[in-house]
């Protein structure tokens, strides 16, 4: 690059052709051009990124125009050359009007050999509205040279072609130790879940109202047959069904109770004769008398039943 | 029991020249009913409610809690707005258990003498002394009305506070009895300005503190509304048999019934728990949102509290055929007997009226029976 930019400034003034060309086919065009003078860069030395500009000075009558529709268009022209939007100022001079085209193009390909390289010629449209002519800027031909050797001296590692360098690793360690934390989080959050679902109603179980009172009625069932076992049974069912319930539940709210726990509406008939019973046995004026129809094994097969419904409960989860 | 001419001749001591016109007590005819009557005295008393019931639409709780007062000879306080028939209630009430009848307005310069005498010229400009509202029934008055208590001075709330604990007041050098009298008293919730609030004693005394609202159903507005029987209350007062129960058989009923029906022990504990729950409700497991249940209650039930529970829980369950107190019949009570007698902490005090109802349900769902 910088033996380019070198040369560049060196030959620049030298490379300079003055190319007054006088074009005489049409006495139109003869009429309609004062002046054309082309400025073209060297035609050699250029590798691949350089720019090389052409100017185009055209001056013309007061009544013909430079048609813009005419002018290459910008963008890649070839594998070898991309073109710039031109830029273009006029200037009024005496009798007419002087445009200042310029028009840079950019080597975009790098050769393994020094290589011609076409600049294509410029077709340049005028008219005066009445009748179109054109004038033409010559194609021009310049080298490119190749930045690297066929072969480079293998002493200073220089080889012909080298490798494309490594990527620098990416630093994974954080995002490994995070990702083993998400890993250890999921993993917990799926143990805690599983012993949710199958251990714990295992420990639980034993907790609930109704397996407590079958427990405890099953205990005062071993004691001796006494006038009040039967009414201490009935507090142990009652205090199941409060428990159950979050709540105290009366003979008046039963059904409040079995709306809120469906499972046990079934049992309907049985908890009405409980509470029936209780109701004789606590709120009758003959205190503590147990009623015929009641038995302490009636009340520990209900408390059997609810609790076997309340441990199917716990195991479908909350 | 003082004659006449004593009476007047105490007065004509104390106001000279006047002419006291106290009528004779009506002495009471002493009948005790036995326990076997109890179930005629039931059916009377559902005669009672059905009547109040025939006269005042939609109002059917508040005419059971009615008639457990008078049947538990307890005084009540009334509450609720201004035309829901508060008045035509009493009034039906007062027709239905015979007895006199008085009705004040409490205002800010009602003075205790006001209620006793009231002093005039009469037409050969003598002065003269006749008796007040509350004298003027002698021993005969039933039901004493004092609306809008709370517009009235604490005077007057001393003077309520004696009528209501014994029944008698001390006038003219003498003591008179009321021994069936009935104490209703309304509150004004809406104003505040001049007012005084009923202090926490005499507020204790009243059996009960019933809520009359407006009835919601549009059937039994409208019925209100398009019926004229509703529209003149004396007719519609006209056509109610009078003294349907005798009112000075009452007291005895009364005791006839308490002793009648039972409360086992287990009750006892269960209303006991529930009148303890008031006081140290965090024990019992009682939580309100937003409201700490430590320091919710000043002061929870009194004993006397506790006792009239009770009482009213035995006329509810005599009323429903039954011989002993069953939780239900507590229930039914409660709110009405209790609501009142639960002082709050000053912090709580002035949204008393969404908290007491939600305190006293919370209460109820957590003490166990048994």
């Amino acid at each position: 690059m910088f033996k380019t930019e070198f040369f560049n400034s060196l030959l620049t003034p030298a490379a300079v052709i003055l190319a007054v060309l006088l074009v005489w086919p049409a006495a139109a065009q003869a009429q309609a051009i004062l002046s054309l003078e082309v400025v073209e860069p060297r035609t050699f030395g250029y590798a691949i990124g350089d720019t090389l500009r052409r100017e185009v000075h055209l001056s013309l009558r007061a009544e013909y125009h430079l048609e813009n529709a005419s002018l290459p268009k910008s963008g890649r022209l070839n594998r070898w050359l991309e073109l710039a939007p031109p830029e273009i100022r006029t200037e009024s001079i005496e009798d007419g009007r002087r445009y200042r085209l310029v028009f840079t193009y950019q080597i975009l390909n790098a050769p393994r050999q020094l290589e011609t390289v076409t600049l294509p010629q410029l077709n340049l449209g005028f008219t005066d509205d009445t009748q179109p002519l054109t004038t033409l800027v010559p194609a021009l031909q310049v080298t490119v040279t190749p930045l690297t050797p066929d072969a480079g001296p293998d002493s200073s590692g220089l080889s012909p072609l080298q490798p494309d360098r490594a990527p620098a690793p990416i630093p994974v360690e954080e995002r490994k130790r995070r990702f083993s934390w998400l890993v250890s989080g999921l993993l917990s959050l799926l143990a805690y879940g599983a012993a949710r679902r199958w251990l714990m109603p295992v420990f639980a179980a034993g907790k609930l109202p109704f397996a407590t009172a079958v427990r405890e009625l099953k205990r005062s069932q071993r004691g001796k047959n006494t006038p009040g076992q039967y009414a201490a049974g009935l507090r142990i069912v009652h205090q199941a069904v409060n428990e159950t319930a979050g709540r105290v539940v009366f003979a008046a709210n039963l059904d409040e109770f079995l709306e809120a726990h469906p499972r046990f509406g079934h049992l309907r008939a049985e908890f009405a004769r409980v509470f029936a019973a209780s109701r004789k046995v606590f709120f009758s004026d003959a205190d503590g008398v147990v009623p015929p129809d009641s038995s302490l094994p009636a009340l520990l097969f209900l408390c059997r039943q609810c609790s076997r419904i309340e441990r199917s409960t716990l195991r479908l989860g909350p | 029991m003082d004659a006449p001419g004593q009476i007047a001749q105490n007065h004509r001591r104390l106001y000279a020249g006047a002419v006291f016109l106290l009528e004779t007590p009506v002495s009471t005819r002493g009948i005790v009913r036995p326990d076997s009557d109890l179930g005629a005295w039931r059916s009377a008393a559902l005669k009672l409610e059905s009547e109040i019931n025939s006269t005042v639409l939609g109002q059917e709780e508040v005419a059971r809690l009615l008639v457990i007062a008078v049947f538990g000879r307890g005084h009540v306080l009334l509450e609720g707005d201004v035309g829901v028939g508060k008045t035509t209630m009493l009034r039906c009430l007062a027709r239905l258990i015979g007895g006199g009848y008085e009705r004040v307005e409490g205002t800010i310069d009602l003075m205790p003498s006001d209620l006793i005498y009231h002093t005039f010229v009469d037409e050969q400009g003598k002065p003269r002394v006749a008796p007040g509202p509350l004298l003027k029934h002698g021993a005969a008055l039933s039901t004493f009305f004092f609306n809008e208590v709370n517009r009235a001075r604490p005077q007057m709330h001393s003077l309520l506070l004696r009528v209501m604990a014994e029944r008698s007041v001390t006038a003219f050098d003498r003591e008179y009895r009321f021994p069936h009298l009935q104490v209703y008293a309304d509150r004004n919730r809406v104003e505040k300005e001049e007012t005084f609030e009923i202090p926490a004693a005499a507020r204790d005394r009243f059996l009960m503190e019933l809520e009359i609202r407006a009835p919601a159903d549009p059937e039994l507005q409208r019925r209100l509304m398009v019926e004229t029987r509703f529209h003149d209350v004396d007719a519609l007062l006209e056509r109610l048999p009078h003294g349907l129960v005798a009112y000075e058989q009452l007291n005895d009923v009364a005791a006839s019934v308490q002793s009648h029906v039972q409360a086992t022990a287990t009750l006892q504990t269960y209303a006991l728990d529930l009148c303890r729950a008031t006081s140290v409700p965090g024990a019992f497991g009682v939580r309100i949102s937003d409201v700490d249940i430590e320091r919710f209650v000043q002061a929870g039930v009194s004993p006397r509290g506790m006792s009239l529970l009770l009482r009213a829980a035995r006329i509810a369950a005599w009323l429903r055929g039954r011989n002993a107190v069953a939780p239900e019949d507590i229930h039914q009570v409660f709110l009405a007997a209790i609501a009142h007698r639960v002082f709050l902490k000053p912090v709580y005090e002035l949204r008393r009226s969404e908290l007491v109802g939600e305190f006293l349900s919370q209460v109820l769902s957590r003490v166990a029976a048994p």
